[in-house]
C-alpha cells in the first residue's frame, strides 16, 4: 500500500513539477506534427493550383470546394492518424508500465477499432465491387453503339443538308445559266424565280451575287435571322466566285444554318463565273439542340471511357479516405470514449487506495454527469461521511484511551499497592476461582502464581487447610459484617507461620456477589518481636531479683567454709563438698544471671569503619586447630568494602555461629567440613556471608522458633546465642536467615547493608 | 518512434503523390522543339518552330472524344549579361487549342494571339500539324535592337491541363498521363 502510494505521489509529482520536460517535448512534437501537416496542406494546394492554374475558369467555386475538401480530408486524415497512433503508443507504454486503466482502455478502443473496422471494411469493398460494376456496366458496348449511331445519325442529317442545299444551288445555278438570268435585263425574272424556287424547296434563304460582289437577290425565310447570311464581300462569295462549290454550316438563331455555295457560270464562256447562288439551309434549334445534346453525351461518354481507371481510381481513393477517416475517427472516439470512462474509474481507484491509506480531504473532480458523475459524487459523500465519522471515532477512541489510561492507572496502582502492601491478599471470583494474588500472599504462602491463579480454592488448597478456610467461609456466611477474622497457623517447608487471615465478601454496588478477598497478615515476627521483648523484660527482673541475694549467698558460703572447715575433723568433708557446692552453684547462677543480664542490657553498638573479612578471620583462627575432625574454611571475599560495623559484637556474632556449627558437626562424630564465605553485593550494596556446615541440621519446627530467647536443643544451652546474634545482626540493620544445607547440614546466612 | 514512422508516412505520400503527377516518367519519347527559326526585318522579329512528339496515342483518343486540348508556349526574349543575371525583356505566351466537333467531324482551332482567326480543319493530321507548328511575329523595341545587344529567344511549350470531366483535372491524382513540358529551347537573335 505504502509502495502504492509513493508510486502514486512520484505520478502525481511527475505531473506537477517533474513533468515539464515531458511536457515541453510534446508540446514540441505536436508543434512539429502542426507545422508537417500545414506544409502537407500547403504542398498539396499549390500542387492543386499548378495543375488547374490554365484549365477551365468555369465552376472555379465548385473547383476550390472540391480540391479544398479533398485536401483537407488528407489533411484531417493525416491528423487523425497522428492522434491515433499517439493515442496508441501512450498506451501502449501505460500498458507496459501498468498505469491503472489501461487495460480497460485497450480493451475499449480495440472492441471500437474491431466494431468500426468490420463494418467499415465490408462496406468499402462492397462499395468497391458496387462502383467498379456500375462504373463498368457505363461503358458497356450497348451504350456505345447506342450513342455511336445516334451521333452517326446526326452527322448524316447535317451531311444530307449540306448536300441538299449543294444539290439545290446547283440547281438554281443551271437554271440561271440556261435561263441567262443574271444579265441586267433580266434580274426581275431572277429575283421572282428565286422567290418561287425558295418556296418550292422549303429554303431557309437565297441570295445571288453577282462576280462584282454584288447582291443581286435575297430571298429569305422570316425564320432566319438575316445577319447570319453570308455578306457579299464574305470570304464565302470570294470563294465561289473563284468556282468553289461547298457547303459550310454556321450557327443561325438558336438553329445551324446550312449554306450550300455553287457559282454560276458564264453561256458564253464556261468557264467565267459570273456570279453566286448561296443556298441556307436551316436546321431549327429545336432539332440542333437535340443533336449537339447526341454529340455532347457521345462525347462526355468517351471522355468518361478513357479515364474509367482514373475515375475508378478517384473513387476508390475517396471512398478508401473516407473509410480511413471512420476508422481512424471511430479509434479516437473509441480512444475519447475509453478516457471518459476510464479516467473517472482510474481517479476512484486510486482515490480508493488514497482513502485506504487514510487521506480521507481527498476529492475527486467530477468532469461528467452521467452515471460515472454520479458514482464520483458518490465517492465524495462517502468519503466526506468517513470523514466525520473517522473523527467521531476519533473523538471517542481518544475518550476511551483516556479512560483505560485512567483505568490502567489506577490499576497499576492498586497492583502497586497491592504488590506493596505487607499483607496478603488472595481474592476469589463468584465461581471460586482464584483472580488475584499479590507478592506478600505469594511470599508469605510460598506459592507460585502461575500455578494456582485461575484455579477453584477448593481444588488448590490441601485437607487440613481446606477445612480451616471452609470454617472461615461458614462463618463469613453468617457473618452480618461480610468479614471474618482468625488467627490461624501455617506449617511451610521452611518455617512455621502465624497468620491473622481476613476474609470478607465482595459485592458490587447493586450489592451482587462477586467473590471473596482474603487478607492476612504475618505475624510471626511480630510474635517473636514481643517474645523477645518479655523475655527481656523477664530477664531483667530476674538478673535484678537474683543477682542481688547471690553475692551474700556466696560471700557468706565462702565466710562459712574459712571460718569452719577446720573446725571440722571427721566430717569435714560434708562441709567442704557443701560449701564447696553452693560457692560453685552459687557462680554458676551468677553466670546464668549475667547471661540474662547482657541479654536484657545489650550495649548500643559502636560502628566503625571495618574490614569483615579480618573480623572473620580473627574468629575462624581462635578456632582453626581446636577440633581435629572439623575442617574449616574460609573463602574470602576479594571486593568486600571497609564499612561501618561493631567490631566486637559482629566478632561475637561469628564466634556463636562457629561454636554452634562446631557443635552440630561433632554431635555428628565424623569429619566436618566448615565453610565460611563473604561476598558483596554491588547491586543491593549489601555484604553476604554465609557459614555452612555439614553437621545434623535444623528441623522446620525448631527452625521456627530458633532465635527465640531461652530456646535451646543443647542440654546445657541458655538458648541466648542465637537471640543476642539476632539482635545485633538487627542493630546493624541486617537481616539473618536459616536454611538446610544439601546434602546435609545448615547455613546460616548473614547480610549486612554498607549503610547503616 | 511514432514521429518516425509519421515522417515515413508522409514521406511515402508525397512522393506517391508527386510520382503520379510527373507524367514524363511515363512517356517514351520526350517532346521537343525543332526547327526554330528567327527571321529579323527591321524591328520586327518573325519566330517560327515545331513542337515534335506532342501526341502520343491517349492525347489523340482524347481529343478525338472531344476533349479540348492547349498547347502553351511560352517565348521569352532574353539578353544575355555577363557576370550578372540575363534580362527578360519581352515575355509572350500563346495558346494553340483544338477541339474536335464530332457533329459535324470538324476540328475547331483557336489561337490567342493577334490577327490569328480560329480555323476549322476536317482532317485530325492537318489539325494536328497547325497545333504543333507556330509562327509568331513579335515587335521588338528599336532601341534594343539597335544596341546591339546579346539577345537570345527562350522557347518552352507544355501542355495546358486538359479540362477533364468531372473535375478530375483539379485532383491531383488525376493529372492526365499525357501531360509534358519541354525544357527551354534557346536561340540568338543575330
Amino acid at each position: 500500500m505504502n509502495k502504492n502510494l509513493n508510486i502514486f505521489t512520484m505520478i502525481n509529482k511527475k505531473k506537477q513539477g517533474g513533468r515539464e520536460l515531458p511536457e515541453s517535448k510534446k508540446r514540441r512534437r505536436e508543434k512539429f506534427i502542426t507545422i508537417s501537416a500545414l506544409t502537407i496542406l500547403v504542398i498539396l494546394t499549390v500542387f492543386s493550383i499548378y495543375f488547374s492554374q490554365f484549365s477551365r475558369k468555369l465552376f472555379i467555386g465548385n473547383s476550390v470546394i472540391f480540391f479544398a475538401l479533398i485536401n483537407i480530408n488528407i489533411i484531417l486524415l493525416i491528423l487523425v492518424i497522428f492522434l491515433v497512433l499517439r493515442n496508441l503508443t501512450k498506451l501502449f507504454f501505460e500498458r507496459r508500465r501498468k498505469i491503472l486503466g489501461s487495460k480497460l482502455r485497450t480493451k475499449l478502443v480495440f472492441a471500437f477499432i474491431a466494431l468500426s473496422l468490420l463494418p467499415t471494411s465490408l462496406l468499402f469493398f462492397a462499395s468497391v465491387i458496387f462502383i467498379n460494376n456500375s462504373i463498368e456496366n457505363w461503358f458497356n458496348v450497348q451504350v456505345e453503339n447506342s450513342l455511336e449511331e445516334s451521333l452517326k445519325v446526326a452527322q448524316v442529317y447535317y451531311k444530307n443538308s449540306q448536300d441538299n442545299a449543294l444539290y439545290y444551288a446547283r440547281q438554281l445555278s443551271q437554271e440561271a445559266r440556261d435561263k441567262k438570268l443574271l444579265n441586267e435585263q433580266n434580274l426581275s425574272i431572277l429575283r421572282e424565280f428565286i422567290k418561287k424556287k425558295q418556296k418550292e424547296y422549303n429554303l431557309g434563304a437565297v441570295e445571288v451575287f453577282s462576280s462584282q460582289l454584288e447582291e443581286l437577290v435575297k430571298v429569305i425565310n422570316p425564320n432566319v435571322s438575316v445577319k447570319s447570311l453570308p455578306s457579299p464581300k464574305s470570304n464565302f462569295v470570294k470563294r465561289g466566285l473563284g468556282g468553289e462549290e461547298f457547303s459550310q454550316i454556321q450557327p443561325a438563331g438558336g438553329g445551324d444554318l446550312i449554306i450550300g455555295i455553287v457559282p454560276v457560270y458564264s453561256t458564253w464562256k464556261p468557264q467565267d463565273v459570273v456570279g453566286v447562288i448561296a443556298v441556307n439551309y436551316l436546321i431549327p434549334s429545336s432539332l440542333t439542340g437535340k443533336m449537339r445534346d447526341i454529340s455532347a453525351t457521345f462525347e462526355e461518354y468517351r471522355q468518361t471511357k478513357i479515364l474509367t481507371y482514373s475515375i475508378k481510381f478517384n473513387y476508390f481513393l475517396v471512398l478508401a479516405l473516407v473509410t480511413l477517416l471512420i476508422i481512424f475517427a471511430a479509434t479516437w472516439f473509441g480512444f475519447f470514449l475509453a478516457k471518459g470512462i476510464t479516467i473517472p474509474i482510474q481517479q476512484l481507484a486510486s482515490g480508493t487506495e488514497r482513502v485506504a491509506l487514510g487521506e480521507l480531504d481527498f476529492r475527486i473532480e467530477p468532469v461528467v454527469d452521467d452515471e460515472l458523475g454520479t458514482l464520483v459524487k458518490s465517492f465524495n459523500k462517502m468519503t466526506q461521511d468517513l470523514k466525520s465519522s473517522r473523527v467521531g471515532l476519533k473523538q471517542a477512541n481518544i475518550e476511551l484511551t483516556n479512560t483505560n489510561i485512567e483505568l490502567d492507572r489506577r490499576r497499576k496502582y492498586m497492583e502497586i499497592v497491592l504488590r506493596n502492601v505487607a499483607a496478603g491478599v488472595i481474592s476469589i471470583d463468584k465461581d471460586g476461582h482464584i483472580t488475584t494474588i499479590n507478592k506478600s500472599a505469594e511470599k508469605i504462602l510460598e506459592v507460585k502464581p502461575e500455578k494456582i491463579l485461575n484455579e477453584n480454592f477448593l481444588d488448590v488448597l490441601s485437607s487440613p487447610y481446606l477445612e480451616m478456610v471452609k470454617k472461615l467461609v461458614e462463618d463469613l456466611e453468617v457473618s452480618p459484617a461480610g468479614s471474618v477474622s482468625k488467627e490461624i497457623e501455617l506449617s511451610l517447608k521452611r518455617e512455621r507461620l502465624t497468620l491473622l487471615a481476613n476474609l470478607s465478601i465482595l459485592k458490587d454496588e447493586e450489592e451482587n456477589y462477586m467473590g471473596m478477598v482474603a487478607v492476612f497478615d504475618d505475624l510471626t515476627q511480630l510474635q517473636k518481636a514481643q517474645r523477645v521483648a518479655a523475655w527481656r523484660e523477664v530477664a531483667k527482673r530476674i538478673a535484678h531479683e537474683i543477682k542481688n541475694p547471690l553475692t551474700p549467698i556466696q560471700l557468706s558460703a565462702q565466710r562459712l567454709r574459712k571460718k569452719y572447715l577446720n573446725r571440722f575433723t571427721g566430717d569435714g568433708k560434708i562441709f567442704d563438698e557443701c560449701t564447696g557446692t553452693i560457692i560453685s552453684q552459687v557462680d554458676e547462677l551468677k553466670n546464668l544471671v549475667n547471661e540474662f543480664s547482657s541479654f536484657a542490657r545489650m550495649p548500643a553498638i559502636n560502628p566503625m569503619p571495618n574490614d569483615l573479612n579480618r573480623i572473620i578471620e580473627e574468629a575462624v583462627n581462635l578456632f582453626k586447630g581446636a577440633h581435629k575432625n572439623v575442617e574449616i574454611k574460609f573463602k574470602k571475599g576479594s571486593d568486600l568494602p571497609i564499612f561501618e560495623l561493631d567490631k566486637d559484637q559482629m566478632k561475637r556474632v561469628v564466634i556463636n555461629l562457629l561454636d554452634n556449627a562446631v557443635a552440630s558437626i561433632k554431635n555428628e562424630g565424623e569429619k566436618g567440613v566448615l565453610i565460611i564465605e563473604s561476598f558483596y553485593d554491588h547491586q543491593l550494596e549489601l555484604v553476604r556471608f554465609e557459614i555452612v556446615d555439614n553437621g545434623y541440621g535444623i528441623s522446620p519446627e525448631v527452625k521456627a522458633r530458633l532465635f527465640e530467647p531461652y530456646f535451646s536443643t543443647k542440654k546445657t544451652g541458655t538458648g541466648l546465642g542465637l537471640a543476642i546474634i539476632k539482635t545485633i545482626i538487627s542493630d546493624h540493620h541486617g537481616y539473618i536467615r536459616v536454611k538446610d544445607n544439601k546434602p546435609r547440614g545448615t547455613r546460616f546466612i548473614i547480610e549486612l547493608p554498607l549503610i547503616i | 518512434m511514432k514521429n518516425k514512422s509519421l515522417l515515413v508516412f508522409i514521406v511515402f505520400s508525397v512522393f506517391t503523390i508527386l510520382s503520379v503527377s510527373s507524367p514524363n516518367l511515363l512517356r517514351s519519347k520526350e517532346p521537343n522543339i525543332m526547327n526554330i527559326t528567327i527571321n529579323r526585318t527591321g524591328k520586327n522579329v518573325s519566330v517560327q518552330f515545331t513542337l515534335g512528339n506532342c501526341f502520343t496515342q491517349e492525347m489523340e483518343e482524347a481529343i478525338l472524344s472531344g476533349i479540348p486540348t492547349t498547347f502553351l508556349f511560352s517565348i521569352n526574349l532574353n539578353e544575355n549579361r555577363n557576370f550578372w543575371f540575363d534580362k527578360k525583356i519581352i515575355t509572350g505566351h500563346i495558346k494553340h487549342t483544338v477541339k474536335y466537333d464530332s457533329l459535324q467531324e470538324e476540328f475547331h482551332l483557336t489561337y490567342n494571339g493577334k490577327g490569328k482567326n480560329p480555323t476549322v480543319v476536317k482532317d485530325f493530321n492537318i489539325a494536328k500539324k497547325m497545333m504543333a507548328e507556330v509562327k509568331e511575329d513579335i515587335v521588338v523595341p528599336e532601341n534594343i535592337l539597335t544596341d546591339g545587344q546579346d539577345l537570345y529567344f527562350k522557347i518552352r511549350a507544355k501542355l495546358d491541363s486538359a479540362a477533364l470531366p468531372f473535375y478530375l483535372d483539379y485532383l491531383l491524382f488525376f493529372v492526365s498521363s499525357w501531360d509534358f513540358e519541354t525544357d527551354w529551347y534557346t536561340k540568338n537573335l543575330n
